[in-house]
C-alpha cells in the first residue's frame, strides 16, 4: 500500500511539474510574442524611393546661375536635421539634397520642423513650426540651420543658424 | 487551493497569447486617373527649377523606359543653359529668343515642368474601440502633375493632371489588425509619365528627340535674389 500511495503521488507530482512547464512555457511565450508583435505592412516602394533618405548623403544643390564655382567664392548652408526649407523663395526637401550652394550675399530662409510632443503637454500630439528671417552669408562659410524646442508645459521653439567654423550664432535665437 | 491558482495563471497564460499583437495588410495598387487641359494659362508666376530632384530623375528614367526615342537632358545642365545669369522665370525663357539659342545648343524639342508630387490622406471613417474590435477606412491620394512647352514655338501643349487613389482598410480585433495598404504613388506616376509620352507622340512624329523634364514653383512674395 505504501509502495502504490508513494507512486500515486509521484504521478501527480510530475503532472503538477509538467502543467507548471507549460504555464512557464505559455507565459514566457505569450509575453515575449506580446512584446515583439508582428508587423507585416507591405510598404509603397516607390513612394519611399522618393521620401526615405540616400546611403549616399551630401547632395548639393547649386542654386546660383553660370558655372560652377569653388567653395571658396559660395556659402554653404547645411540643412542638419531641418527636413525642408527655401531659400529666397526656393523649395530644398533634406530628402533630395542635404547642403545648399548659394552666392553670399542677404539671402531670405525659412525653415520649418514637426516636434513630437507627449498628449498631456499638446493634445494634437504633432506642431509643424516655421521661422523666416534674413541673414548674410559670406563667402567660403559654411552654415547649419538648427531647429530645437524646451520640453513640458510651456514649452518654447528656437531656430538658429550657425556658423560652423567659429559656431556663432548669425541669425534666430540659440536654445538656452 | 493550488490547483485554482494554477488555473488562473493557466487563463491568464492563454489571455496573455492571445495578446500578441499583429498587424497584417495586403497590398493593393491605386487606380489612376489623368485629365487635360489644353488652355494653359499664361504662367507668368512660375520659376523654373530642380528642386525635387529625385521626382525628376524617377520621371527621366521612367520616360525612357516607356520611349527610348525620348532623351532626356540633365535637369541642371537645362537650367544653367537657359538662364545663364539666374532668375529661372518660366516667362523669360518662353518669350525671348533664349528658347532659339537653347535648340541650337541643346537640340532640345519640349521642355516638361513637373509640379511636385502631393500625397494626401483623407478623414478616417467607421469605428474603433481601443482593445475591442473595429473597422476603418481612409481615402489615400497621390497626385502631380505635367506642362509640356513645345520649344519652338514656346507653347504650352497642354497640361496634364494625373491622380492615383486608394482606400486604406482596417479591420481589428483586440490587438490584432488586418486590412489593405493602397500604394499611390507609382500608379500616378506611370499614368503621368505614359500621357507625356503619348501627348508628345501625338504632335511629333521624330523619331528620336531630346526633353528636358524641370520643375515649377511658383514666385514667392518676396523675390529671389
Amino acid at each position: 500500500m505504501k509502495l502504490s500511495g508513494a507512486v500515486r503521488y509521484t504521478q501527480i507530482d510530475l503532472l503538477q511539474r509538467i502543467a507548471l512547464s507549460v504555464l512557464r512555457c505559455t507565459l514566457t511565450l505569450g509575453l515575449a510574442l506580446g512584446l515583439a508583435g508582428c508587423l507585416l505592412i507591405p510598404e509603397d516602394k516607390t513612394y519611399q524611393s522618393l521620401v526615405e533618405p540616400e546611403q549616399a548623403d551630401g547632395r548639393i544643390y547649386k542654386l546660383y546661375p553660370g558655372k560652377r564655382l569653388p567653395t571658396s567664392e559660395l556659402a554653404i548652408l547645411l540643412l542638419g536635421d531641418i527636413p525642408s526649407i527655401t531659400v529666397n523663395g526656393f523649395s530644398v526637401s533634406k530628402t533630395d539634397y542635404q547642403e545648399v550652394h548659394l552666392l553670399p550675399g542677404l539671402q531670405a530662409l525659412t525653415w520649418r520642423k514637426a516636434f513630437g510632443f507627449s498628449v498631456m503637454v499638446e493634445p494634437s500630439m504633432i506642431k509643424e513650426v516655421e521661422r523666416a528671417l534674413e541673414v548674410r552669408l559670406k563667402a567660403g562659410q559654411t552654415y547649419k540651420l538648427f531647429a530645437d524646442r524646451t520640453t513640458g508645459q510651456g514649452y518654447r521653439f528656437y531656430f538658429w543658424i550657425a556658423d560652423m567654423s567659429s559656431g556663432e550664432v548669425i541669425g534666430g535665437s540659440k536654445k538656452p | 487551493m493550488n490547483l485554482f491558482l494554477k488555473a488562473i495563471a493557466l487563463v491568464f497564460g492563454v489571455g496573455v497569447s492571445c495578446l500578441t499583437g499583429c498587424a497584417m495588410t495586403a497590398p493593393v495598387e491605386g487606380k489612376p486617373e489623368v485629365t487635360h487641359d489644353d488652355t494653359v494659362a499664361e504662367s507668368a508666376d512660375m520659376l523654373v527649377t530642380v528642386g525635387p530632384r529625385r521626382l525628376l530623375e524617377y520621371l527621366a528614367k521612367q520616360m525612357a523606359a516607356t520611349d527610348p526615342g525620348l532623351e532626356t537632358i540633365d535637369a541642371l545642365l537645362f537650367r544653367d543653359a537657359a538662364f545663364p545669369e539666374g532668375g529661372w522665370h518660366l516667362q523669360e525663357l518662353l518669350n525671348s529668343d533664349r528658347r532659339a539659342n537653347l535648340i541650337q545648343q541643346l537640340q532640345i524639342d519640349y521642355l516638361i515642368l513637373a509640379t511636385p508630387l502631393v500625397y494626401a490622406v483623407g478623414d478616417e471613417t467607421g469605428f474603433f474601440v481601443p482593445l475591442v474590435a473595429g473597422a476603418q477606412s481612409a481615402l489615400h491620394k497621390s497626385s502631380l502633375s505635367a506642362t509640356i512647352y513645345d520649344m519652338k514655338t514656346g507653347a504650352a501643349l497642354c497640361r496634364i493632371d494625373a491622380t492615383a487613389k486608394g482606400l486604406e482598410r482596417v479591420f481589428s480585433y483586440v490587438i490584432i489588425f488586418t486590412g489593405t495598404t493602397p500604394h499611390v504613388v507609382k500608379p500616378a506616376l506611370e499614368a503621368l509619365v505614359k500621357d507625356i509620352v503619348r501627348t508628345i507622340r501625338a504632335a511629333n512624329q521624330k523619331p528620336r528627340m531630346r526633353i528636358a523634364i524641370l520643375a515649377a514653383e511658383s514666385i514667392p512674395q518676396t523675390q529671389p535674389k
